[in-house]
């Protein structure tokens, strides 16, 4: 029993060696980063990153990258296309999930199959080709680009609703119908207030990997007044001028509104994840 | 109305727009890339010519290529690493150990920043001079590293970038994994006596198969479509050393304009990932 106990406790160690061990490789990236970006240019240059900055009211350098990267702008874009593809997510997820998860009909299996075949083509093989396509359209360079791809074919959204709408009761479908409702009757006034939950999520996740994505924004926004958060801390970077501390304090305004989400809404966060990529 | 005409409007109405962005983003653009594939189009002219299988043989001579699909085996092996430590963590952090919620949103944490912002505070802890890292190594007397400037070891010190990102977000799927295991299941276990090793490898491994075959299939397609750290970091140099894949595809289309050599390379990329997939499903069935 003694001996037992002793091989408990000795595990019990280890697990947080191998814990704080892990989230000190996480954090101290970051803190770097932190430190760096309260400091003044002479302070940078004669401190090594390890060296606390004088002062952590030091907000010098986060008005400088503000003003010089053009960040307002920039966020101003950014949340455009949150705003629009979250939203738009949220309709078209709801909506296809609703056909897929409670109507019988001819092409219902083969559309189910067309949704992972999606999520299994890698979409960056693709970007090449709908490049093309979106220039003969002469929709590169402007916001409808990136919106329409945003838009388009994640099944992830539409696992989540058919998730939550397998749990909603057909009959309450069918008094409703008793009543004489119509279809979309249904839809707007039972079926999607009961997929709130749901749609949080979606809200939730979607908008953190927009405003987190970096691929399609580098390949349709370039332009100069095009630029979201993700492309302009790319330009600001590329200023040859701009030392570690203002960049440092670049990437914090960057980063903080993603970190800000997590913080106040981990659960949902953790659950629409697991939701997202789990399916029994 | 009747419901059945409903239904068919209801159908027809909802389905409309995401038939058709499928048609737009996935159907068309996949048989536009088979068919340029194998012709000679520079993405700019009004007409080209068919080279047959030709892209396919210069895909396959460019020594840039390989060095790039080299690059992704890389990814691959820091991903399976990936997985291992997501595995471990989250078998401790589902335990009643104390701080786990804590320790679980440190370790999600990177999962949450901007990719380009990752890239920038990896910018700066590799950077020869200010590397922590170097200082360090410094004032232990040792050489300092040269991260990204060595040919040999750049695309490793790369692909830690996503260990450092994407563990977190594995381990969360996994814990959700381990959650869902019936806990009678190790309680009969311990009556008979088995040891942790033993509950591990007869109880926790094969019911959480399903996911560690969906984890993998995640990130291994993901590391076969890493860029962004290489884009802003790198560039692909020194040379064509850390180039992967999808850098080297964006090159060949958008820098040097050669449209139907880099549709060529993307058919050969989502060719490479269909395989890897079948194999690893074949490879975790045999052992389920």
């Amino acid at each position: 029993m003694v001996k037992r106990k002793k091989r408990v406790s000795i595990g019990r160690c280890f697990s947080y060696i191998v814990l704080i061990l892990a989230s000190l490789i996480i954090i101290f990236p970051i803190l770097f980063i932190v430190f760096t970006s309260f400091k003044t240019d002479s302070e940078y240059v004669s401190t090594t990153a390890f060296q606390l900055p004088q002062s952590f009211l030091n907000f010098e350098n986060y008005y400088n990258a503000f003003t010089s990267g053009r960040f307002l702008q920039a966020f101003k874009n950014s949340v455009i296309l949150v705003v629009v593809g979250s939203l738009g997510n949220v309709l078209l997820g709801s909506m296809t999930a609703y056909c897929l998860g409670r109507f019988d009909f001819k092409f219902r299996d083969s559309l189910k199959l067309l949704y992972v075949v999606a999520a299994a083509v890698p979409g960056t093989t693709l970007q090449v080709s709908i490049y093309m396509l979106l220039k003969k359209f002469g929709l590169t360079g402007t916001m409808i680009a990136p919106i329409l791809l945003y838009l388009s074919t994640d099944i992830v959204q539409i696992w989540i609703y058919l998730q939550y709408i397998d749990k909603i009761s057909v009959s309450l479908d069918e008094s409703a119908m008793l009543d004489g409702a119509s279809y979309y009757r249904i839809f707007i006034s039972i079926i999607f207030p009961l997929l709130t939950p749901a749609t949080a999520t979606v809200l939730i996740l979607k908008s953190v990997a927009i405003y987190n994505d970096m691929f399609v924004q580098y390949l349709y926004m370039m332009g100069d007044k095009m630029r979201t958060v993700s492309t302009a801390l790319q330009t600001f970077a590329g200023v040859s001028t701009n030392l570690q501390n203002t960049l440092s304090a670049a990437i914090i305004i960057v980063m903080l509104p993603t970190v800000i989400i997590f913080l106040l809404m981990q659960k949902k966060i953790f659950s629409g994840i697991v939701m997202g990529s789990v399916k029994e | 109305m009747s419901y059945s005409t409903q239904k068919k409007i209801l159908l027809t109405t909802f389905l409309f727009i995401p038939m058709l962005l499928m048609i737009m983003f996935l159907i068309y653009p996949t048989l536009r890339m088979f068919y340029m594939s194998f012709t000679d189009w520079d993405g700019v002219s009004k007409t080209y010519s068919f080279k047959g299988l030709r892209n396919y043989i210069e895909v396959f001579k460019t020594k840039d290529v390989w060095i790039s699909l080299k690059n992704n085996g890389i990814y691959m092996v820091m991903s399976i690493i990936q997985n291992t430590i997501a595995l471990i963590l989250a078998c401790i952090l589902v335990s009643k150990i104390k701080g786990r919620n804590m320790f679980r949103a440190i370790l999600f944490l990177p999962y949450m920043i901007n990719s380009v912002a990752v890239a920038y505070i990896f910018n700066f802890v590799y950077d020869y001079t200010h590397s922590p890292i170097n200082i360090m190594l410094q004032n232990l007397n040792l050489e300092p590293i040269r991260f990204l400037s060595n040919q040999h070891t750049v695309t490793w010190f790369l692909a830690l970038i996503s260990l450092w990102r994407y563990t977190g977000y594995t381990m969360v799927v996994y814990i959700a994994g381990l959650e869902a295991i019936d806990k009678e299941l190790y309680e009969a276990a311990s009556v008979d006596g088995t040891n942790a090793l033993q509950k591990f490898f007869y109880i926790t491994l094969p019911n959480m198969r399903k996911i560690i075959e969906l984890n993998l299939f995640l990130s291994i397609s993901g590391s076969l479509q890493a860029f962004v750290e290489v884009l802003i970091l790198t560039q692909g140099g020194p040379g064509h050393a850390s180039s992967t894949y999808v850098t080297y595809v964006i090159e060949t289309a958008f820098s040097y304009n050669n449209y139907a050599l880099a549709s060529a390379m993307s058919v050969i990329l989502l060719i490479i990932v269909l395989i890897v997939t079948y194999i690893q499903n074949l490879v975790l069935r045999e052992k389920g």
